[in-house]
């Protein structure tokens, strides 16, 4: 480990930056409720041609969309209330049992990695529990899900521990990320990205770890990037699935620095 | 021990963001047990003992081999409601010549505290990495510059640590 922070990141700014966090996750819901696509529109100049024509092709698509906070947990939680809802929904054990063996046998990874256990078992706990629930049939509904996922003993517990599962995922399969984590940051090690971009909590992912949590989790997604770029091409929207080419389960909005989940037609 | 001391706030750093108070609590004793458990060498913390779970008092003592050896250093962990999703607030409240401290405010500029910090550390793995980092600053990012730049010279330096040490613990 190294001691000292030796980037150029200096106090105020850290500082600073923290207050404008925190003044973001007071104003939005943790996990908002469904709501038609078209509110997406209030977001944006209705002069703003460019957008709206992706919101439009959007549309014909998606039908509803659910806000997520964010406080740079945005995709983790958008992801793992996506896969949470799907269980609660279909109801499909096998999928509920894939999920939680996934979750046990990352935390037997992050033991054999050298994490303290003690400490990650709070956490692997609230999460295992939530899912137990989900295939007991004692959270029902979506709504049930919802109150959960806000709760203030559950809400930071679980996203805690799917950062780090997805480190002990990246960790494992370093060979396979190290070209990105070398080509696009400034890390020579994967222990050292995992720790300084993804385990600490309210850290914005990039496109590497979105493509490592799916790959952890056994899930594909898509993404809809809407962005005010004019691309030269019918298709305005930007699709990407994760893994590239499988059939998605769970979609997501992608505008610059945030995710928020999308219900298909 | 320390003349010299700071005033520090009551009460914990309650947020609007905050889980219930309680599993802070719960985490905070499982962590006091097994540092009583542990028995790291040096190294002490405990709460501050009027029954507030979230202002600890820790000491950790200078490793042998380091200008700091035999001295013993009282800092102050604040927790907030947040802990341990968000570093706790922890600051040398015996003042040290050192180049990665405030000698004023007993600020650490240390990685974990900061943008490195998860859920996975904890009281003593804190008060190990500050031990550490007593005995091998990050000379690159000093707090102190006078101490960074002294630091090469490990002699002039030991004298200085000493001579600051005896004036706030009141040794001579």
């Amino acid at each position: 480990m190294d001691h000292v922070d030796s980037s150029s990141f200096s106090m105020s700014d850290y500082e600073r930056q923290q207050e404008e966090i925190e003044s973001e996750t007071k104003s939005s819901p943790i996990v908002g409720d469904k709501q038609s696509i078209e509110s997406l529109r209030q977001a944006y100049n209705p002069d703003n041609e460019q957008v709206q024509k992706k919101i439009n092709e959007l549309i014909q698509n998606y039908s509803v969309w659910r806000t997520v906070r964010g406080d740079g947990n945005c995709f983790i939680r958008a992801f793992l209330f996506s896969v949470c809802e799907e269980l609660v929904l279909k109801k499909d054990t096998t999928k509920q049992k894939h999920f939680q063996s996934v979750l046990k046998n990352s935390l037997e990874s992050l033991v054999n990695l050298g994490y303290p256990e003690m400490l990650l078992d709070d956490f692997y706990s609230v999460l295992d529990d939530l899912v137990t629930e989900i295939g007991e049939g004692k959270i029902k509904s979506v709504d049930e899900l919802q109150q959960r996922f806000v709760d203030p003993d559950t809400k930071d517990a679980i996203i805690c521990y799917m950062r780090f599962l997805i480190s002990a995922y990246m960790q494992l399969n370093g060979d396979e990320y190290i070209p990105y984590v070398l080509g696009t940051t400034d890390h020579v090690t994967m222990d050292s990205y995992c720790k300084t971009e993804l385990e600490g909590m309210y850290k914005e992912v990039d496109n590497i770890i979105v493509s490592a949590t799916c790959a952890a989790c056994g899930v594909s997604l898509r993404l809809e990037c809407v962005d005010a770029q004019n691309r030269d091409s019918t298709q305005q929207v930007q699709t990407i699935t994760f893994p590239d080419q499988s059939e998605p389960t769970i979609f997501m909005l992608y505008r610059p620095g945030h995710y928020d989940i999308l219900y298909k037609r | 021990m320390s003349s010299v001391s700071r005033a520090v706030p009551k009460k914990p750093l309650a947020t609007n963001n905050g889980q219930s108070g309680q599993s802070v609590v719960k985490r905070l004793q499982q962590e006091l047990m097994t540092l009583m458990m542990s028995k790291t060498p040096g190294i002490n913390a405990f709460p501050e003992g009027d029954g507030n779970m979230f202002l600890w008092v820790a000491t950790i003592k200078g490793c042998q081999d380091t200008v700091y050896d035999g001295q013993t250093y009282k800092l102050s962990i604040q927790f907030s409601t947040e802990y341990p999703f968000k570093a706790p607030a922890v600051f040398f409240t015996t003042p040290i010549f050192h180049p990665n401290v405030d000698y004023n405010s007993g600020t650490i500029c240390l990685d974990i505290l900061k943008d490195k910090w998860s859920a996975a550390y904890n009281v003593r793995t804190i008060l190990i990495s500050i031990q550490s980092l007593m005995g091998d600053p990050n000379n690159d990012s000093p707090l102190n510059s006078q101490a960074a730049q002294l630091w090469e010279n490990q002699e002039e330096f030991g004298k200085v640590v000493k001579q600051k040490y005896s004036e706030v613990s009141g040794q001579k």
